[in-house]
């Protein structure tokens, strides 16, 4: 046991200095952006902890944002790995909200938990479909997927305003979105099914009363999708090093020639890991959506951009499915923490966006894949398979 | 006579560090005014390093270059270029998508800020090419051309810069035979002219033919420095490994006769039958091509470089289409990649085709083995039966890695090969398809694959040998066949005369002596 904590830890330690630099990062590009609009930085970063990881509550607001992070960021790792430039996550995650739409709107009775399941299926599917034309357009005719799932992207957005303003519209309503789902179709509350409300509670403070860090987690908004989150990232782990496609997957994508000289079956391997990646968003689709909206309405091109956010997940994670959860963490605590920015320190909450924006595109610019790799170049490749 | 000359160029103490690695050890190196001088030593001698550092590429480490004894410090290509200095590349710097034209003028000064008299650049360079007594056609895209014309603009391309000081980087490896005398030739006269010629090398016998002085290195560091008149093929050798290396000679001579096999050949394993294959472009590169061969037999393929190898090889692992014919293994027609359990392949071109670089020395090992049913339950591999069988053929077949974890692309070149090696032989095929299997590894892998092949031979394999090294083909094959232009110019046997050989490289059939196929 002890010699693999050991190799574990070898490991691990490698993502300090990874860790360190986004955390400078992130706190220089907040400070300067806040600077420059004329507010006060000390003011707005101690909003951004307080809102992240400051209270019990805005722990739990974390995990709802980090959840469809998750999905899109494995979606983009696991494309990506094969070496499949999906840029499609978000027209496959808005399909997976679609499916789950329908199969909540439409199913017959049936018992809550059947009918909750299906419904994840449906947007699984919805999601997983939305990439089976593309992978065959790129490997029967050599389409380029980049432009396929940028194009597919557009069609969910518009064939979502089509249903919710024709066929699935809510008559009841004037706004263009489909009516409530029924409540036996919301994905169930930890609450209801654990009887717990909260893991511990308070806060850390400083000496003028700013909570900085949360001593535990409210989890009465947390639904079972965030559960659901933090379990698929293993499974694809075990998926990507355990299974034999996901090892032809690896291999695929680090040399197709090889591989296709050695006998794998490549366009196979590129179909399997392309559905799967769009199934992955779509069901981060179908979790959002039943989850926490509950209705299907309509969303502008670009919008709610968690599959984009996913590319910069997935890169920021070096395409690793755990790394993928750390850097959802990352991204969904910052998320959260300029929403309590701009209600506390009074920042636009574009500028949120901004920051979010600019802290992405530092950090690909310093390469953290080449700090951890100096720390690490001799357990390079060790063990994960990587 | 020489005390009086002023070395074209002086390096001395190269230190050369690549972050861990020390590529280059304190290296001297001197090249005289009218000289063509040998730099030999094995893959990762540090050859090319060195000649990067005076074109410019890299910044020594460490070290002093003086050139015409002055001392010089050269940042970029453009800073050697213009003291006179010019390199041949070994991977050529040609715009595939650009005619010969347009790639000769990229290669000179401008002239003008934005247009671009291409004409005129063009002509200048077609007319150096002319006094060399080449032609080549300015307005066909290179990725048209054969690589040994493709070569000839390279140098064009480099001498249209006017150098006085050139480097050729292991040019001879993509040449046919003719082709090889035609660029001696140009060297020769390119050093009748003055100028002075740095040949990499690690062929002996062109060294020796062609060079007035050789530098050895080896392992980044000076091995020896003599004249060639005052050494031999033994003496060089012996200076670039550094020690005895087991069937040297027969790599270094290649008149020695071929060892005594005596497993009779059984029956036929690969049939072949009036295959036609097309390449790339959608030109048939194979053409109307059969062959048999049996178990217990090396078939060798002899033949110039892009003469139909690779897509002949592809072919019969069902890699490639087959447009017309038939490709039998043990009876059963090949369709797709799928089964390969009969077959062992040892691609070409081991970085591209043979490697998944950036995975472990365990999961190359593994690659094909994984997707047999003993590897997996279910979707699930079997990762304790996999790690063994990976440990078993990192024995057997001597990789050199410091664990399994170890990733593939850190290895030498020798031990990349290996590993191609040991996952080709590991499922004990009966047939084997070797396509240049020696192809840029050093002396001693070379002799290692020889004896691989040998022993699969003992076993019982059909082995079809498909290399453009001549010699190996000779020393190594029961019977020799030679392609040209997708087409088999007849079998014969190993101890057909070089000239038989060459005329049947060159593309006339062999008329007599020929075996039955």
């Amino acid at each position: 046991m002890a010699p693999s904590l050991r190799k574990w830890w070898a490991q691990t330690a490698l993502l300090l200095p990874g860790v360190l630099v986004v955390s400078l990062v992130t706190v220089g590009v907040i400070g300067v952006i806040v600077l420059l609009l004329g507010g006060d930085p000390a003011k707005a970063l101690l909003a951004i902890l307080a809102g992240s990881i400051g209270t019990p509550t805005s722990v739990a607001e974390t995990l709802i944002k980090t959840t469809p992070l998750v999905f899109t960021g494995l979606s983009v790792a696991v494309a990506f790995r094969c070496g499949v430039w999906n840029i499609g996550a978000e027209g496959q995650f808005l399909a997976g909200m679609l499916g789950a739409a329908v199969a909540a709107l439409y199913l017959p009775p049936l018992p809550p938990f059947v009918t909750v399941a299906l419904c994840l299926l449906a947007g699984c599917l919805a999601g997983g479909l939305w990439a089976v034309g593309p992978a065959l357009l790129k490997l029967k005719r050599d389409v380029p997927e980049v432009i396929s799932t940028i194009m597919l992207n557009f069609l969910a957005v518009y064939l979502i305003e089509y249903l919710v303003r024709g066929p699935m519209h809510d008559p009841t309503s004037a706004s263009d979105w489909s009516p409530l789902f029924p409540p036996h179709t919301y994905l169930p509350r930890l609450q209801d099914l654990t009887g717990i409300r909260a893991v511990g509670g308070g806060s850390l403070l400083l000496s003028g009363g700013q909570p900085v860090l949360a001593l535990g987690i409210e989890v009465g908004r947390l639904h079972v999708g965030v559960a659901l989150a933090f379990l698929v990232v293993p499974l694809v782990w075990l998926w990507l090093t355990r299974t034999g496609v996901g090892f032809r997957t690896r291999a695929v994508g680090l040399n197709p020639v090889a591989a296709a000289t050695a006998g794998l079956p490549v366009a196979r391997t590129l179909a399997i890991a392309f559905v799967t990646s769009g199934a992955l968003a779509g069901l981060g689709g179908a979790v959002e959506v039943l989850g926490l909206i509950q209705r299907m309405h309509r969303y502008a091109p670009g919008y709610p951009g968690y599959g984009f956010s996913g590319i910069a997940v997935a890169l920021l994670a070096q395409l690793h499915p755990a790394g993928v959860l750390f850097s959802a963490l990352f991204f969904g605590a910052l998320a959260a923490g300029c929403g309590q920015m701009q209600r506390a320190a009074g920042i636009p909450v574009h500028v949120a966006y901004v920051i979010q924006a600019a802290v992405v595109l530092l950090l690909i610019s310093v390469r953290l894949s080449a700090i951890t790799f100096r720390f690490g170049a001799k357990r390079r490749g060790a063990g994960d398979g990587r | 006579m020489s005390l009086e000359l002023t070395p074209a160029v002086r390096m001395r103490g190269i230190v050369k560090r690549f972050d861990e690695t020390l590529a280059l050890n304190g290296v001297d190196f001197d090249l005289l005014p009218g000289e063509i001088h040998a730099l030999l030593g094995e893959n990762g001698a540090g050859k090319s390093t060195l000649m990067h550092v005076l074109s410019g590429l890299h910044a020594p480490s460490a070290g002093s270059i003086e050139v015409r004894g002055k001392p010089v410090r050269l940042r970029s290509a453009r800073d050697a270029a213009a003291i006179g200095i010019g390199m041949v590349h070994q991977h050529f710097t040609l715009v595939e998508n650009f005619t010969v034209a347009e790639n000769l003028a990229l290669a000179i000064p401008r002239q003008t800020p934005f247009i671009l008299p291409r004409a005129s650049l063009a002509a200048e360079a077609l007319a150096i090419a002319e006094r060399l007594g080449w032609k080549l056609e300015p307005h066909v895209p290179v990725w048209q051309l054969p690589v040994g014309v493709q070569q000839r603009l390279e140098i064009v391309k480099v001498l249209a810069q006017n150098p006085d000081i050139l480097i050729f980087d292991e040019p001879t490896a993509v040449l046919a035979p003719v082709e090889l005398d035609e660029l001696f030739a140009v060297l020769d006269r390119l050093r009748s002219e003055g100028k002075s010629l740095v040949f990499i090398s690690h062929k002996l016998n062109e060294v020796l033919r062609l060079c007035d002085r050789v530098t050895v290195l080896r392992r980044g560091a000076n091995a020896g420095h003599v004249r060639t008149v005052d050494t031999d093929a033994a003496d060089l050798a012996r200076r670039m490994v550094g020690q005895a290396v087991p069937e040297l000679k027969e790599v270094l001579d290649p008149a020695v006769p071929r060892s005594e096999h005596v497993t009779p050949a059984g029956g036929p394993v690969l049939r072949i039958a009036g295959l036609h294959v097309r390449d790339e472009r959608g030109i048939d590169a194979v053409r109307g091509l059969s062959l048999e061969v049996r178990a217990g037999e090396i078939l060798g393929l002899a033949g110039v470089d892009g003469n139909g190898q690779a897509e002949l090889a592809e072919a019969v692992l069902g890699l490639r289409p087959i447009r017309e014919g038939q490709v039998e293994v043990a009876g059963v027609p090949i369709r797709k990649s799928d089964d390969r359990r009969q077959i062992g392949y040892v691609p070409q071109d081991r970085k591209r085709s043979g490697l998944v670089p950036g995975m472990s020395v365990r999961d190359n090992l593994v690659l094909e083995l994984h997707q047999e049913p003993q590897a997996a339950s279910g979707p699930w591999l079997r990762w304790g039966y996999l790690n063994a069988e990976a440990a078993e053929m990192m024995r057997t077949y001597d990789v050199r890695a410091s664990s399994l974890e170890q990733p593939a692309d850190t290895l030498s070149g020798g031990n990349q090969q290996k590993i191609v090696i040991a996952r080709a032989l590991h499922k004990q095929p009966r047939l084997l398809v070797a396509l240049n299997p020696t192809r840029g590894v050093d002396v001693g892998a070379t002799a290692y694959v020889h004896e691989q092949l040998r022993a699969q031979r003992e076993r019982g394999a059909a082995i079809l040998l498909i290399s453009t090294e001549l010699d190996e083909v000779l020393s190594l094959s029961d019977r020799v066949g030679v392609l040209y232009e997708g087409q088999l110019m007849g079998v014969v046997t190993p101890d057909t005369s070089r000239e038989t050989l060459g005329l049947m490289m060159g593309g006339s059939p062999a008329d007599h002596g020929a075996l039955p196929s």
